[in-house]
């Protein structure tokens, strides 16, 4: 009877454990084609939306939380306080500056990695996480403890664990006081040479050995955590580099457009800088020390998702859409072109690649025409780091207002044929391209048409006033 | 005769030095910029800057911050108070007074703010270099910087086309001490002596929405302190010239 009775739970626990499989089987295969359809034909950029959390707009006229946690370090009462002042200000600037997403889908989820990974430390609850939409792959931490992770990151990284260990870099700052205290070492004269040279000797030695601090404490931290810490050199890799750089040879394969030739290796490197290159190539030299460090101290575990796969794979894909988006917020038009056509890859019926594309050739040739092109590759030189993305910049420096013409009249015919009834952005971009290159008049017919199929457009009003103009 | 008229002299020379409120005005506009055209009756101004920058050794940051925040306040203010003296309402969007429904705030107007400052950054008025005169003070344009049309939806939502980014930057400089003004009159030089050399710079952007397209910019140097008497009136000439 016994016997029975647990053959019974056993074929039970059987058919109960496979069944829960088949469900997680289910689930997953669920959420992975929800997650390719749901960006398979278009994306709708995060809007700021709902009440506004307080530390948005909270005034500085009272006491501030770095007042709190900052100890003597041998400071002044008045070194402090500036220092405190500094940072209160410099964060409400960024907060109010629109630079931060809130009540969006990122924020909660990094959250949740960051508080698998400040379980248990004392200063734990004093760590604020916030997304921005910077595009840099990187991180930042201030004495208050605001964490301010960069979309630029989420969007780079391959899974949680990798997350997990910048976060944990950054945490480690926080619990060693390394922004003080580097605040601290500025304010003293003894730590200022004589020489320009060894001064910035000096600075990238201690920043470098601040680094692999603070790499060493975040291994612990993931170790503690249960995620696996040797992602963290991976992650560092990531950081570096742009995997997704094509190595493509020319502009007119990247648009499917014959006949335009672009800058060479050399050439790119010249135009970009060689100064800038160098000082490149010895950033992620230094980059290379710690991540050989990691790779030999790092411990391997299960966890390369302990919150979430499914979500982190949806929010990756969400930062890629919302790079693109930010690129364009900041006038940086080539980097919105290239990261467009390369995600285009993935999500060849994307209609929001498609305008974007066609967006940034607009723009890119409203520029050429205004005569503004070279300030506004100058303004963006900094994310011209790729070799792909450096030649690109270069071409556009290069060619003549006709050609660019050409490219972007044909690649905004031809999707204007497709879209321009149902995607907003190319039928203003189509508007606006024909107002420029024709005139208002022959424009106004495009202005009609824009009119007609997206009365709510956010254009309307701009559609009109072309028109009666 | 020279001799006769030396305190003459000195006291002219004196004058000189010290005619100290010097400056620079520019004024660029596109063509048909004229309130009684365009019909300019409110502008939004969004979140006014004041910033305190200092070159000299003293870099008090805790009491410079403070400073500025609470100088903000005034030329807050000020701009209200100069533009209606010149007829127009000035919708002031202030981040101090922010409260948690002012959602418009992040998803509206420091998205449109940010626009205006990056365009009028790196873009210029159409037609400058055909320009003869580069030094003239009132420029007229055929085309302003364009911004994004996508921001055109704000004329309705808040009743004007007119949408304006101002604010102060002052600079604190090193005091050259002019050993000519202390030799000449002492009682000024000593004077001079410890007062600190300032700039004080004035700008307003306009943007119209409607147009997508920087209607107005105007940037106002003077070498003097960001007073209440020195911002009143730099600001009453801005709009007097807006509102003409």
């Amino acid at each position: 009877m016994k016997n029975k009775k647990l053959t019974i739970s056993k074929l039970f626990y059987f058919f109960y454990l496979n069944l829960r499989l088949k469900f997680a089987l289910f689930a997953c295969l669920l959420s992975c084609t929800v997650l390719s359809a749901q960006f398979e034909t278009d994306y709708t950029p995060i809007e700021i939306s709902g009440e506004i959390p307080p530390r948005f707009y909270h005034s500085l006229k009272g006491k501030t939380q770095i007042d709190i946690v900052l100890e003597d370090e041998g400071m002044s009462r008045r070194n402090r306080k500036d220092f405190s002042t500094k940072t209160s200000f410099t964060l409400r600037e960024i907060f109010l500056s629109g630079s931060i997403y809130y009540n969006d889908p990122c924020t909660p989820y990094v959250r949740e990695v960051t508080k698998k990974l400040t379980a248990g430390l004392p200063n734990g609850e004093n760590v604020s996480v916030f997304v921005s939409r910077f595009v840099s792959p990187n991180a930042a931490i201030w004495q208050d403890g605001t964490l301010i992770v960069n979309i630029g990151l989420l969007a780079r990284l391959e899974n949680e664990a990798q997350l997990a260990f910048v976060i944990a870099h950054e945490i480690s700052h926080y619990e060693s006081k390394h922004p003080f205290l580097k605040y601290v070492r500025k304010q003293k004269p003894a730590n200022i040479q004589k020489r320009a040279l060894d001064n910035l000797k000096a600075n990238v030695a201690y920043t470098q050995q601040n680094e692999i601090e603070a790499d060493a404490f975040a291994l612990e931290l993931l170790n503690r955590a249960g995620y696996d810490s040797r992602v963290g050199a991976r992650a560092i890799e990531l950081m570096m580099n742009d995997e997704t750089a094509g190595g493509i040879k020319d502009v007119g394969a990247l648009l499917d457009i014959p006949g335009t030739d672009w800058c060479a290796d050399l050439e790119a490197r010249m135009y970009m800088g060689q100064e800038r290159h160098e000082a490149h190539h010895f950033a992620r030299a230094m980059l290379q020390q710690r991540r050989a460090k990691i790779d030999m101290d790092g411990t391997s575990n299960e966890g390369l998702f302990l919150v979430s796969e499914s979500d982190f794979a949806r929010i990756s894909s969400m930062a890629k859409f919302e790079v693109i988006e930010n690129h364009s917020l900041e006038a940086d038009y080539v980097s919105a072109l290239y990261q467009s056509i390369m995600l285009q890859k993935i999500y060849p019926e994307n209609q929001y690649l498609q305008g974007k594309i066609v967006e940034s050739l607009f723009q890119l040739y409203l520029y050429k025409k205004r005569d503004e092109m070279r300030r506004l590759l100058e303004t963006n030189q900094e994310n011209y780091l790729t070799t792909d993305l450096s030649r690109l910049s270069c071409f556009m420096n290069k060619v003549d207002e006709s050609t660019l013409k050409r490219i972007t009249a044909i690649y905004l015919k031809r999707q204007y044929e497709r879209y321009g009834s149902e995607q907003e952005t190319i039928a203003i971009t189509a508007a606006k391209y024909t107002k420029l290159v024709s005139g208002r008049a022959a424009a106004k017919e495009h202005f009609e048409h824009y009119i007609k199929h997206f009365p709510y457009g956010k254009h309307y009003l701009y559609a009109e006033q072309m028109i009666n103009d | 005769m020279i001799f006769k008229n030396i305190h003459t002299i000195i006291l002219l020379l004196t004058l000189f030095s010290l005619g100290a409120c010097q400056g620079a005005l520019q004024v660029d506009r596109v063509r048909d910029f004229k309130s009684k055209k365009t019909n300019i009756q409110k502008i939004v101004c969004i979140d006014p800057d004041f910033e305190l920058l200092t070159t000299t050794g003293n870099k008090k940051t805790e009491r410079r911050y403070r400073r500025a925040s609470a100088k903000e306040i005034q030329l807050n203010n000020i701009l209200v108070r100069n533009a209606q003296k010149n007829n127009l309402t000035l919708e002031l969007v202030d981040t101090e007074r922010l409260l948690p429904s002012n959602v418009e705030y992040f998803s509206q107007l420091a998205p449109l703010k940010r626009e205006i400052l990056q365009v009028s950054f790196l873009q210029d008025f159409v037609n400058r270099k055909k320009r003869k005169n580069q030094q003239k003070v009132f420029n007229r344009y055929e085309d302003g910087p364009a911004i994004g049309s996508h921001f055109s939806y704000l004329a309705d939502e808040y009743g004007t086309r007119y949408f304006s980014v101002q604010g102060i930057t002052t600079h604190r400089k090193p005091n050259n001490k002019q050993l000519v003004l202390l030799l000449t009159s002492p009682p000024f030089g000593v004077a001079n002596l410890f007062s600190p050399e300032v700039d004080t710079y004035y700008y307003t952007i306009i943007a119209d929405v409607v147009r997508a397209e920087i209607v107005y910019r105007e940037i106002r140097r003077v070498d003097a302190p960001a007073s209440d008497t020195n911002l009143n009136a730099l600001v009453y000439d801005s709009f007097n010239i807006i509102s003409q």
